[in-house]
């Protein structure tokens, strides 16, 4: 079992905190995510865990044991790195070879156990070559290869695809979450990309100025979010500031919220963390918003500012009342900027949080 | 983490001690006034080496030659590599870049060699003994470093800068004046204080070429140490003086007028 | 060819370079080459012969030896500036002290000092009454190495020389290396790590297969410039053996002998252009080994 806890983590660089975590677990054969922008402390904190950065206070517990003050050579932690960090004047054999030579493992187990990584990896035609002769997502393979070969205990992954092109992400993504799934390894992803995140971890903690914001499954951050930062740091998401008038109903919490210029929405909210009178945001994303029929409820008037068209669809830009928001439509339907349209805002996946 | 410290400290420590040790010893001796033998340090401390030195003509005469011929030499090699730095520096063609192969070529051959060739040249034509004749022998030495600070001074002028200047209707006294002198003016200087120090320095082409009348400060040093004086303190004194105003020239530029001397490299 | 202006400027301003070089560089290194073999370009007999070039290699004559000494002893010179040299600055980029910006300056400070002076104080810390002459003979005659003093200055053994040397040389290597060093990505080191090597894995792994061309060229010019340098081992130097630049020196001023001057001299050409062409072909090729 590797299940891997932080404890009480601070750490601060020339007085500005980058890591303050707490308490982290991440469990057994997990994928786990670490989501967040760039300054929010995803990779201080990996870096922690794999024992390249010490933390100024806190503790680092693998299965219970204490690993704080174990430099990263003995942790048997496999690293893959946003610039891959290859050695650049090793064959990609070579490199895979690397930590097996260090451990002086017999000559022919290296050799077969680079042959099963390879295979694994789908690089075997490329084990003769040099770094600078092969592409970054080739690079890549090397890498999470030579990671992988010496039966790590986690693996750890620092933006391993940002610097590969859209496309090559998109699929390696799939490749990855297969790899750990098969592998069953502890793993930990970090990354600023959502939709990376999503399509590959089980669980994200979402970071911002070095503290966990909220940690869940995708579809739980992203529906119900906890905080203003996570609700618009995922997805498009724009914001109506009200407050709580009424409660409808308690066990689906959901409730009623006035909006200052006296626009009434029905939305979905927490009990435990707003009552009636408390001051609220609404998380409006352009999926919650449809053209309305007439007889619907929660609907409302709105003016089209913008329209842009991506290609398989268009994206509105709409004012309601004071409040800008977004919605989609399919590419077919045209409505011109300037419209006044009907919009309904589903009062069952809005989410209200505490302002 | 203390533990670690302590290490640093110590290596560190051990290296500056290493360079800056004999230094200070160097510095005792010029300064001991009064040392017997049996003694480990010395036991008054003064000026007398540096007012003997000084007052001594053979001593005083080096000091002299040394901080004349030096400020001579920089300004002979500068005018020598600024015309030919400027070239370098902003045309990179065959030409330049034999050039510059040529002069790295000069830097790697030992000067003694090129000495004990000059010998007879500088026989023939009369110009052993001669003060003169020996700017030109230094030079030797200072041009390869000099031309290299020029040249990447130059280097770093944007070609299109010149171009620009012309466009605009600059003559060609006012591009060097505005464009080239206020961008190059810190190659050019941190090279004339490569050349001025080669000069103070030099010792083997002044030994055979400037016998035996004229000897600069590190010819005067080698006379107390190679020959029979067990003295030491005349030669620390005259140590001191070449010394004292290198570093104290360095760290002048280097804080006041940020030319860095880049010291680094071949 | 065409000739145009820009190149009127450029033969115009670097034939005062030219003209200089041809008379104070390369007549001087023609009259060595051609006085090896009795050549003379400047009056007194010429005859050629192959004289000069016998005596060099005779037993029985001093060149011979004299050309080992100053190898030998330049190699080790040059073994341990760059060791010491190499270990100081990989030292300082692991472990990146923060004392280290402080003082990073008095690494400079053997720069300044003239070669006859650096000799000159080694010479006063080496001679019988010099504080590390009290201080290595008292440890070696305490440990029964030795039993009477022993010479550390002007000895038979070149050991005055290589205090001197090694001195000068530590510090160039040191700032020939730490630049290289710096342009090794830090990631490299961290990904080592992660695959469980140690400080002195990295140093054997990582720092030198990928610096190793500045190793080469540093050393090149390290050694040539210890083979060349006269001052350290004129004034640090014994009686004999001595460099063979020394050797030329005292050819030319005390027993006029011109032509093994300049043999030895025709040596010193060919080992400078083999160890210079060695030092640029590996300073122009990359540096260090990168992925792209």
């Amino acid at each position: 079992m590797v299940v891997i806890v932080l404890e009480n983590i601070l750490k601060k660089f020339k007085g500005v905190v980058a890591a303050d975590i707490p308490y982290l677990k991440i469990e057994d054969k997990e994928f786990f995510g670490l989501l967040g922008p760039s300054g929010s402390g995803k990779t201080t904190t990996l870096r922690i865990i794999a024992g390249l950065t010490k933390p100024d206070r806190g503790r680092v517990l693998v299965d219970g044991e204490d690993i704080t003050d174990k430099p990263p050579e003995k942790r048997n932690m496999g690293m893959v790195f946003q610039s891959w960090a290859l050695f650049p004047h090793l064959t990609a054999y070579e490199n895979i070879a690397f930590g097996l030579r260090l451990r002086k493992i017999p000559e022919d187990e290296i050799k077969a156990r680079i042959k099963w990584a390879a295979e694994l990896l789908q690089i075997e035609e490329l084990l003769d070559r040099y770094p600078h002769q092969m592409s970054g997502g080739q690079q890549q393979r090397v890498a999470v290869a030579r990671a992988i070969v010496l039966q790590p205990r986690a693996l750890l992954f620092d933006e391993p695809l940002s610097n590969l092109d859209a496309k090559l992400r998109e699929q390696v993504r799939f490749e990855l979450r297969k790899l750990q799934k098969r592998l069953k390894i502890t793993s930990i992803y970090v990354t600023h990309d959502q939709a990376e995140a999503f399509a590959i971890c089980d669980r994200i903690a979402i970071l911002n100025k070095g503290k966990i914001q909220q940690i869940g499954t995708p579809e739980e951050i992203y529906n119900r979010p906890a905080t203003k930062f996570v609700a618009g740091f995922l997805g498009v998401t724009r914001f109506i500031r009200g407050k709580v008038v009424e409660i409808l109903n308690k066990d689906t919490g959901q409730v009623l919220v006035e909006t200052e210029d006296h626009i009434v929405i029905k939305a979905t909210g927490n009990l435990q963390k707003i009552s009636k009178s408390s001051n609220v945001l609404l998380v409006i994303r352009p999926e919650h918003i449809v053209l309305a029929e007439e007889s619907n409820d929660n609907v409302f008037e709105a003016v089209v500012e913008r329209a842009t068209y991506t290609g398989d669809a268009i994206d509105y830009d709409i004012k309601l009342g004071k409040w800008n928001l977004r919605f989609k439509t399919p590419a077919n339907l045209r409505i011109s900027p300037g419209s006044v349209i009907k919009v309904r805002i589903d009062p069952s996946r809005v989410v209200v949080i505490p302002d | 983490m203390r533990k670690q410290k302590i290490w640093d400290i110590l290596i560190i420590g051990l290296v500056v001690a290493y360079i800056v040790l004999p230094l200070l010893v160097l510095v005792e001796y010029a300064f001991a006034e009064v040392w017997y033998a049996y003694q480990l340090f010395p036991s008054k401390l003064g000026f007398k080496w540096f007012s003997w030195v000084l007052e001594n003509y053979d001593t005083r005469m080096s000091f002299i030659y040394s901080y004349t011929l030096a400020p001579l030499v920089m300004i002979a090699t500068l005018a020598l590599c600024i015309p030919a730095g400027y070239v370098l520096g902003t045309r990179r063609n065959k030409l330049s870049l034999i050039t510059e192969n040529l002069v790295n070529m000069n830097m790697a051959l030992p000067v003694i060699v090129i000495g004990v060739g000059l010998l007879p040249l500088y026989s023939r034509l009369g110009l052993l003994n001669n003060y003169w004749a020996l700017i030109p022998a230094h030079m030797i030495g200072a041009i390869p470093y000099t031309l290299r600070s020029i040249t990447a001074a130059f280097m770093q002028v944007p070609r299109e800068l010149e171009e620009v200047a012309r466009v605009l209707g600059a003559s060609k006294l006012k591009v060097i004046q505005k464009v080239y002198i206020p961008l190059t003016w810190r190659g050019i200087l941190a090279g004339g204080v490569f050349a001025f120090s080669w000069s103070l320095n030099e010792f083997i082409l002044t030994m055979l070429l400037g016998f035996p009348g004229v000897k600069t400060l590190p010819v005067s040093i080698y006379e107390y140490v190679g020959g029979y004086y067990l003295t030491p303190q005349p030669a620390a004194a005259l140590s001191l003086l070449i010394v004292v105003p290198a570093i104290g020239i360095a760290a002048f530029l280097e804080k006041y007028l940020q030319v860095s001397l880049g010291l680094g490299g071949g | 060819m065409k000739i145009s202006k820009d190149d009127i400027i450029s033969i115009l301003f670097l034939f005062p370079l030219y003209a200089f070089l041809a008379v104070m560089v390369f007549i001087p290194l023609l009259n060595v080459v051609l006085g090896s073999v009795g050549i003379s370009l400047f009056g007194g007999q010429s005859k050629f012969s192959l004289e000069g070039y016998l005596k060099f290699i005779d037993p029985s004559e001093p060149y011979l030896y004299s050309l080992f000494f100053t190898i030998y002893i330049s190699l080790i010179a040059t073994v341990i500036s760059v060791i010491a040299g190499y270990l100081f600055a990989v030292y300082l980029t692991i472990k990146k002290p923060r004392i280290w910006q402080k003082i990073s300056t008095v690494m400079t400070v053997p720069l300044f000092v003239p070669y006859v002076v650096g000799a000159f104080m080694w010479w006063t810390l080496l001679f019988p009454s010099g504080y590390l002459s009290y201080v290595i003979n008292g440890i070696l005659m305490s440990l029964g190495i030795i039993k009477s003093p022993i010479p550390l200055v002007n000895d038979p053994h070149g050991i005055g020389i290589l205090f001197g040397e090694v001195w000068i040389r530590f510090v160039v290597a040191f700032m020939m290396f730490y630049g290289p060093l710096q342009l090794v990505s830090q990631d490299l080191v961290d990904a080592a790590r992660t695959l469980g090597a140690s400080t002195w894995d990295i140093i054997r792994k990582v720092y030198i297969p990928i610096t190793k061309y500045s190793i080469i060229a540093t050393s090149a010019i390290i050694l040539l410039a210890t083979m060349a340098g006269v001052s350290i081992p004129l004034i640090l130097g014994g009686s004999w053996p001595q460099f063979l630049n020394v050797m030329i020196y005292i050819d030319v001023t005390r027993l006029f002998r011109f032509q093994t001057a300049y043999v030895s001299g025709v040596f010193y050409i060919i080992s400078s252009l083999v160890l210079g062409y060695i030092f640029f072909r590996f300073t122009t090729k990359r540096v260090i080994i990168q992925v792209r």
